[in-house]
């Protein structure tokens, strides 16, 4: 059962994300973005995100512009090394650094995404504002496992009827696949001039906008989630604009930023989700402790 | 009448935004309230417009069939028709069809795979391939092999790119690393763009006769609509 | 109240140079439940789809057609939509949502309904139609007879007046059609919605409606209540009679001349009993029952399931198709009929067991539920030469089958009848010792049925075997020589087509459930005639 954050309205769940991802994009300190990163990462092993492959090429990405970027990049004044008559900077490390760990927390953030605006959550968010996008979409979801099983059963009744070799050239393989893909694509529009009549026949068209059945008040959790979100995410935002805390790498270097307040503000924004499961789980633990 | 005001001041404020962002030097942030932006007059104008079951489920259907078109090549691995399929519908059925087919592609086949970072990016680079097609092809006389094969060569390079320009802005920053980039994914791009000219000269006359069967056995579709 | 009033309607389709509907006056009343009939191209679909705006044909109308005094042309937009509710032959094609909530939800949508009374309204429908068990499911996990009825709640939603059904029980299996049909008459009976339906199937229709159209050549040839057309026309002697009327006119005929038409299997049995002592005794015609012919496939054992962690489809499955036989699978939608085909033709690998084939024999020919699946050339000409069959054989199935208008066109184009006989014809053609066949009878009305029976025993003759799976009791009874039942993923009898349905509930024929008592192998109205011949 859903507990905590995936508790939360959609629309609160989605727009937390999003502030997520803009806060990782922006906030271009190392210091800010570990500690989002160690909270994001939290956050994906309570959510119990399929972590195990995606994990390998996340890292691997965030290597990869780790070590590229000095490379490439050859401004900054503390050289470490000549590598090919290139001078390679500690401040391009660092610069390097930082963007990994932003991509890698924007990745992991999308981890969550996944797991928490399901399909279902996604046409929740979209239905009302876009019905008839949200329509389109939904038809997709409709059609593409059809497409899918339907394509698994051609495949299996062409077999049969024109058996082919096990050796085949590669042309040969390409054009057979391409007449499965032709023939998927025929058939699904066959039935489609019924299934457009039974969208007529149901009111499809009588008025311009439709209506979606989905649909989900706010709670009072979710309006206290919202002031949270909304204060910490502008708190920070606040913070960084207002005293103009970014800072470049090649011409300074790295140095703490000026005001500390932002840390705490950050760490409340990412924390967001690991307080709430807490939160439900103290409860838990109470209500039961009681009875 | 307010109501009527939302719009322009919601994009004005957003360009401000951007605006600001772009001298601030915050590239990625820029670029994704541009491409989300970019998607606006086409998510208004479908919203807008009313289309007939027959058109809306056309589209459904070619963007399903263009997101799971890699699962009859899973034998021939790195070939994939999405390209060459939103490539046809935006020749056949018109950019804004071509373009609307390219982004949902995009987007559900993202809500099965799990979206990242790069949906937006790629339902732009889709959409936008979509809608060059169905603009460069707009008259039945350009549709020549050679021009469409050249076509075809050109949208697996533009698309790399595209998708790579949000990784450079993510992970460098800094204007020298495009050539940086470009070059290391030339090899992928080839390969789109060879596959892309290979499905149009093998697929490109079969295919164009399905989709022209079906668009006559529909009736409803006249090609103006999906354009002006 | 008159619902819909047609006068002198006449239509015509651009393409044929024979009207499809010929003045037809007509009215429907509130509360009707009207039963449309006749063999297939006499115009029932059309003449349903003249009812519903929305979906009206494009071609040439004259007359004039009214609901509820309005010509349907000027009635609302709205109105139309909500007032008169369409049920399709196809439970897939209808459906638009990927999920039942979503599915449910999509006419209410698009009526603009606020989503609070679109829960209520389905909360309420749910339970009416035990759909609470499916209803958080995606469209891929439902069953054929769920899907019709979601898709009959659907409509439901929006309170229709009136329901338009066309053929809606066309795909389901026999005890899904039934309780299906009783949702019909439930309908009609507690809240008065007026239904028409037209039906292939009609026998379990007859008991149920008020009033029979009978329509030949695109005109109503007789419109009365069923009894009354069960005797017009079976004093004519035609087959578009229910079983159940067939049965007491014969009896009527040579037993007891006083016995009134019944439409019911109970009546019939009560007709039946008091004559007793008048019926002659009957024994059913010796099948040779020579076992020693080497079986051309045996099945033994045989596991198989889709997915590492699924459920067996399959289980222990065993079963033996003898040289020259039409065996006839029966079952339950998800019995695994349509896998243990698939198993046979080699599309699927069965985990554990064996399919063994007779030495030398191994060829085989599938034909698919599905016949869009079968095609794979642009025009029926092609699909039919590429089998590479003379040139004569070709002309006389195709003449038989009635196809030589579909030749130049595209397979996909064709209608879901003409699809389905032009993939008997290629399967038929292409003379594989084993013939596979996944629901052959579908679409096609009492006379086709007839021919495709004919055909098939002119198969065997020549040596070949056929496996068939049918929801068609009817079509099993009078053509398979063995028939068996699959249950759960295994078998559960296996037997000569006589001793099979003797006994059953559901899976036999109406002619046997009334005559069981006194004749337990008798099952077809042929085997009713020859009752009488012999004397």
């Amino acid at each position: 059962m859903q507990t905590g954050f995936q508790n939360l309205n959609p629309a609160v769940s989605f727009v937390y994300l999003l502030l997520a991802v803009i806060l990782s994009m922006v906030l271009l300190d190392p210091l800010l973005l570990m500690l989002g990163l160690v909270f994001v990462f939290g956050w994906c092993l309570l959510e119990k995100c399929a972590l195990d492959g995606s994990l390998l090429w996340i890292t691997g990405t965030g290597l990869f512009v780790l070590l590229l970027n000095p490379l490439l990049n050859h401004r900054g004044r503390t050289v470490l090394f000549y590598f090919f008559e290139n001078p390679v900077t500690l401040e391009s490390f660092l610069y390097g650094f930082t963007a990994a760990v932003s991509i890698m927390t924007v990745f992991l953030i999308f981890m969550v995404y996944n797991r928490i605006i399901t399909p279902d959550k996604f046409m929740f968010l979209f239905s009302k504002r876009l019905p008839r996008t949200s329509l389109l979409i939904m038809m997709c979801l409709r059609f593409i496992p059809a497409l899918q099983q339907q394509y698994r059963e051609l495949s299996g009744v062409q077999r049969v009827k024109h058996p082919v070799g096990r050796k085949r050239r590669r042309r040969e393989t390409l054009q057979e696949a391409f007449r499965l893909l032709t023939l998927l694509f025929s058939g699904a529009i066959c039935g489609a001039i019924e299934t457009a009549q039974s969208m007529r026949a149901r009111g499809y068209g009588v008025y311009a906008r439709r209506t979606g059945w989905r649909e989900q008040r706010l709670t009072a959790a979710d309006l206290l989630a919202s002031v949270y979100i909304l204060c910490t995410f502008l708190g920070t935002i606040g913070l960084w604009y207002g005293f103009d805390l970014k800072q470049d790498f090649f011409q300074t270097g790295w140095q703490p930023l000026g005001q500390p307040a932002i840390y705490i503000a950050a760490g409340f924004f990412y924390a967001f989700p690991i307080l709430t499961e807490g939160v439900e789980r103290l409860k838990w633990s109470f209500s039961n402790w009681n009875s | 009448m307010a109501k009527k005001l939302i719009l322009p001041v919601l994009v004005i404020g957003v360009l401000v935004l951007a605006y600001t962002l772009f001298l601030e030097k915050y590239y990625l942030p820029v670029s994704f309230l541009i491409i989300l932006l970019s998607f606006l007059p086409f998510l208004l104008r479908f919203e807008r417009q009313e289309r007939g079951a027959e058109e809306i489920l056309l589209l459904a259907i070619l963007a399903s069939v263009a997101a799971v078109g890699r699962v009859p090549f899973a034998a021939l691995p790195s070939v994939q028709p999405t390209t060459f399929v939103i490539m046809m519908t935006g020749i056949v059925f018109g950019g804004e069809s071509g373009f609307i087919v390219g982004a949902t592609a995009a987007l559900v086949s993202n809500l099965f795979l799990g979206q990242g970072p790069y949906t937006p990016w790629q339902m732009f680079a889709w959409g936008l391939l979509g809608l060059l097609s169905g603009v460069l092809f707009r008259s039945p006389s350009s549709r020549r092999m050679p021009l469409l094969c050249l076509a075809g060569f050109v949208y697996g390079f533009l698309f790399g790119w595209i998708m790579d320009t949000w990784f450079v802005l993510a992970g460098f920053g800094g204007a020298e690393s495009y050539l940086a980039a470009y070059a290391a994914s030339t090899l992928f791009n080839l390969n789109h763009s060879i596959c892309n000219v290979v499905f149009l000269l093998l697929f490109y006359q079969p295919f164009y006769r399905v989709l022209e069967r079906v668009k006559v056995k529909y009736g409803l579709l006249s090609e103006n609509r999906f354009y002006s | 109240m008159e619902l819909f009033k047609l006068e002198q309607l006449t239509f015509q389709y651009p393409v044929n140079d024979m009207p499809s509907l010929k003045d037809i006056d007509l009215t429907i009343h509130e509360g009707e439940f009207v039963l449309l009939c006749g063999s297939s191209g006499c115009g029932k679909t059309t003449l349903l789809k003249q009812m519903k705006r929305e979906i009206t044909p494009a071609g040439s109308l004259r007359g004039t057609i009214t609901y509820r005094g309005i010509p349907l042309p000027e009635i609302a937009k709205e109105a139309s939509a909500r007032e008169i509710g369409f049920v399709f032959q196809n439970p897939d094609n209808q459906i638009v949502m990927g999920d039942v909530y979503s599915e449910l939800a999509f006419g209410m949508e698009n009526l603009r309904f606020s989503s609070a009374e679109m829960k209520r309204k389905i909360a309420e429908l749910c339970s009416f139609f035990g759909m609470e068990g499916f209803l958080d499911k995606e469209i891929l996990q439902l069953s054929g007879g769920q899907k019709q009825v979601l898709n009959l709640a659907s409509v439901l939603l929006l309170q229709p007046r009136v329901l338009l059904l066309d053929e809606p029980t066309s795909q389901l299996d026999p005890v899904a059609a039934k309780e299906f049909l009783l949702f019909l008459k439930r309908l009609n009976e507690e809240f008065g919605m007026t239904v028409l339906l037209s039906e292939h199937r009609f026998d379990d229709v007859y008991p149920l409606c008020s009033r029979v159209l009978f329509l030949q050549n695109g005109s109503v040839r007789i419109d009365a209540e069923p009894k009354q057309v069960a005797r017009q026309l079976s004093a004519e002697k035609t087959d578009f009679i229910p079983a159940q009327a067939f049965l007491s006119q014969r009896l009527r005929e040579h037993v007891d001349s006083e016995a009134e038409i019944c439409l019911t299997v109970r009546e019939n049995q009560r007709l039946l009993e008091r004559n007793l002592d008048r019926l002659p005794p009957w024994e059913p015609s010796v099948q040779n029952a020579e076992k020693t012919r080497e079986p051309l496939l045996a099945v033994k054992r045989l596991f198989l399931k889709y997915t590492l962690e699924g459920a067996y489809v399959l289980k222990d499955l065993s079963l033996t198709l003898e040289q020259g036989k039409c065996t006839c699978l029966l079952g339950a939608n998800g019995s695994g009929k349509s896998t243990l085909l698939k198993a046979i033709a080699g599309i699927l690998k069965p985990q554990a067991g064996k399919i063994k084939w007779m030495r030398g024999q191994r060829s085989v020919t599938y034909l698919p539920q599905n016949p869009l699946l079968f095609f794979s050339f642009e025009h029926a000409e092609e699909e039919l030469r590429s089998v590479g069959a003379e040139e004569e054989k070709i002309e006389r199935l195709v003449s038989r089958l009635e196809l030589t208008h579909c030749m130049q066109k595209h397979p996909h184009d064709l209608s879901g009848g003409e699809q389905q006989r032009l993939m008997i014809a290629c399967g038929l053609l292409r003379e594989a010792s084993l013939l596979l066949m996944d629901e052959p009878a579908k679409g096609l009305d009492q006379r086709m049925k007839a021919r495709l029976g004919s055909l098939l025993q002119e198969y065997q003759q020549n040596g070949g075997t056929v496996l068939l799976v049918t929801h068609d009791v009817d079509f099993a009874a009078s053509y398979a020589d063995n028939c068996c039942l699959l249950f759960n993923g295994s078998t559960v009898s296996e037997k000569g087509t006589a001793d099979f349905f003797a006994g059953n509930y559901f899976y036999t024929t109406n002619i046997n459930r009334m005559v069981r008592r006194r004749y337990p192998a008798m099952l077809t109205r042929k085997e009713v005639d020859s009752l009488w011949q012999k004397n």
